[in-house]
This record gives structure tokens, C-alpha cells and sequence, in this order.
């Protein structure tokens, strides 16, 4: 049927249309990944080869993606997709290219790093692992059991100088300091129990005064079950005193660098 | 508030140079869109946790997203560039382009 007031006809190439790229595998056939693409339009989500590399795409007619949790959630949605076949190397969020010989062009250009860094991620999956704790409980748990601090809290309160400033300020300073010896305390007994079973792991700037700990794991895919297991042992060893957060199968996001330096095109 | 008290202890030449770091913090703010993505990670850590909604969650993320693109606008302004550009990348990469681990597969 005609509906030429859309512009979306087949076939006839469409001036404001770019193409979401997604990540790169290793596929040498067509693979197609169904109607998933990012934009809330259902785009076909294929491939674009060059050699025996292909990057995942969509077509899109916008090319500036709010990362909004929507569009982060439809980026992840088609990566999670393709990696129940393949190994991907993902893209930043938001890479769109004009077309597709642009996307083979880039391809060609970084072939060598491509081949080599998808050959050393085959068979790997990235977990994620943020550990917080309630601050109030530790802190009260410094103030009975670390014996500095509870010799000076009994001085502050004998002397009545429970209200000067300095005395408060000198008291917050002993808790922050005693917090972070504390968690890096922590933070090393869990890496301690996760090292034997991960190839690599990388440690993240924690979010907020809650979280002590935001790792990523780089994880061989036959020992996915191993992992589980000891981050599980992990977690019970400490109890209700820390709350684990552990998500995943993820993309190595954390564990390959994409340093792409592109030109953008203007818009025509 | 304790600070005016130690504001008002200083001498005259360590209250300019306070002016002086207040009027860089304030250009930092302005063209610096560290904080606001930070804020963006925090507003998903809440939503994780629990202590928003959903619903709040999308009406702040659109507050968030909006003063990230006045920021980004007003950085490329300031660099002299039209506010945002509408074309997609080409396939010329430049040199020092390419893929590499972030770790080293032969430790251990």
C-alpha cells in the first residue's frame, strides 16, 4: 500500500536515517535478532559485516539518544539478545552511524584489535556486584566495639563537651575514618572469597555514602555456577550486616576499552 | 550556621580567595556535567532500593536529562560549536581508534 505521506516507503533511501550500533561479534552468516531495536518503533536489529566480524545494528531515524532508562533498558534488551549466541563486544550507549558502509568502514579500520579482543572474550561473562550496609548500624557498632572511639564519646559526655563544635567535628573524624578502615576491611574479605573463582576484577567508585563496595567481575562462562555459589557464601558470612546486589550476565563493559575517535557527519 | 562563624574568623585576604574558589566552583557547575550524570546514578540506585517510584524516578530522570543537555549546549556554545549537531557518525576513524582489555589475560 502507498502511504507516501509517512516517508517511510521500502527501498528508497530515507535522508534523516542512521544506524544504532549495539556492539560487535563474531558472525560470518546473517544473523538477524528480531524486531528489538532501541527507539520504541520495533526496528529489525541485524547484522553488518565486515569479514568475520559484524556489528549488531538497528536503523533509526533520530541520531541523539537520551540516556533515559527507557532507552538504556531497549539498549540492553538487544545486547542480552545477542549474547545468548555470541560473544559482544558492546558499544557506548547512543553510537550512531549515518550508514552501513560507514559501520564496514570502521570495521575494516580496527579489524586487528577487534579479532584479537573478541578472541580473548570468547567465553567470558561480566558480573556486577554492589555491596551496601546501613551506616547508621556500623556506626553505632564503631561506637560500642572500637575502643578509641568509645573512650572519647565517655570523655565528651563526663566533660560536658558533647556541644562544642571541635569536639563534634574531632568525633566525626574518628567515625569516617574508622567507617572507611571498616569497609576496605570488609570489601577485602569479599574480594578474598571471589579472586580464586574470577579471571579479573575491577573496582568501581562506590554510589552514595551507603555502598562500600562497586566491582565488577570478569567471569569464565563454565565457572558461572562456581561464582554464583561463592558470592553466595560470601554474602551469608556476613549476614544482614551487608546488603549484596549482584547482577548479571553483563557484556565486559568493565573489562574492554572501545576508543573510537569519530567524526560526525552533517546533517544533510 | 557553623560556616558564617568560620567565615567570619578569617582574615580579609583568605575571604577573597574564598570569593575567588565560590566564583570557579559556580563556572565549574556550569559547563561541569559530572555531577548531574552522578545524580542520574544515584536516582537509579534509589529506584533500585525502593525509596522512589517508578513515577518519580521518570520525573526526575527528565529534570536530570534536561539541565545535561543545557549543559552539553552551553559547552559546545562556549567551544564556539552550533548547539546540537543532527548527523550520525561516518566511517572514518582517526588515529589511536581501536579495541583493547582493560586487564591482562596472562596475570596470574
Amino acid at each position: 500500500m502507498d502511504a507516501p505521506a509517512l516517508g517511510q516507503s521500502n527501498g528508497q533511501p530515507q535522508q534523516q536515517e542512521g544506524r544504532y550500533v549495539y556492539g560487535v561479534i563474531e558472525a560470518r552468516d546473517n544473523m538477524g535478532f528480531g524486531k528489538i531495536g532501541i527507539g520504541g518503533m520495533g526496528e529489525n536489529v541485524y547484522c553488518v559485516h565486515h569479514g568475520d566480524v559484524a556489528a549488531v545494528v538497528s536503523k533509526t531515524p533520530v541520531f541523539i539518544f537520551d540516556p533515559t532508562r527507557e532507552n538504556a533498558l531497549a539498549h540492553e534488551h538487544v545486547i542480552e539478545t545477542v549474547m545468548k549466541t555470541n560473544t559482544i563486544i558492546p558499544m557506548s550507549f547512543g553510537t550512531v552511524f549515518r550508514t552501513d558502509d560507514d559501520i564496514r568502514e570502521v570495521l575494516k579500520s580496527i579489524y586487528p584489535s577487534l579479532k584479537d579482543v573478541l578472541k580473548q572474550m570468547a567465553n567470558k561473562l561480566e558480573f556486577g556486584l554492589k555491596v551496601t550496609w546501613d551506616r547508621d548500624r556500623i556506626v553505632e557498632e564503631l561506637k560500642r566495639e572500637n575502643e578509641e572511639i568509645h573512650r572519647f564519646q565517655h570523655e565528651l559526655t563526663r566533660k560536658h563537651l558533647q556541644s562544642t563544635y571541635f569536639a563534634r567535628m574531632q568525633l566525626g573524624r574518628m567515625i569516617d575514618k574508622a567507617l572507611s578502615e571498616r569497609a576496605a576491611e570488609v570489601v577485602r574479605e569479599i574480594y578474598d572469597g571471589l579472586r580464586t573463582v574470577c579471571v579479573a576484577s575491577r573496582d568501581n567508585k562506590v554510589i552514595g555514602d551507603k555502598m562500600i563496595m562497586n566491582a565488577a567481575f570478569l567471569i569464565q562462562k563454565d565457572k558461572e555456577t562456581e561464582f554464583d555459589s561463592a558470592v553466595n557464601t560470601v554474602a551469608q558470612k556476613f549476614g544482614d550486616r551487608l546488603n549484596f546486589k549482584y547482577t548479571g550476565p553483563w557484556p565486559p563493559y568493565n573489562f574492554v576499552n572501545i576508543r573510537l575517535k569519530l567524526e560526525r557527519g552533517t546533517a544533510s | 550556621m557553623l560556616f558564617i562563624d568560620d567565615l567570619l574568623a578569617l582574615p580579609i585576604t583568605g575571604l577573597k580567595s574564598i570569593l575567588r574558589t565560590l566564583a570557579r566552583v559556580a563556572e565549574e557547575q556550569y559547563t561541569d556535567d559530572a555531577p548531574i550524570k552522578e545524580r542520574l546514578l544515584h536516582l537509579q540506585v534509589e529506584l533500585d532500593e525502593g525509596t522512589i517510584s517508578e513515577d518519580e524516578y521518570v520525573k526526575q530522570e527528565a529534570e536530570i536529562l534536561r539541565e545535561l543537555r543545557e549543559i552539553q549546549n552551553r559547552k559546545r556554545e562556549m567551544a564556539g560549536l552550533p548547539p546540537e549537531e543532527a548527523g550520525g557518525f561516518t566511517g572514518k576513524v582517526k588515529e589511536g581508534s581501536g579495541v583493547e582489555l582493560t586487564w591482562d589475560p596472562n596475570e596470574k
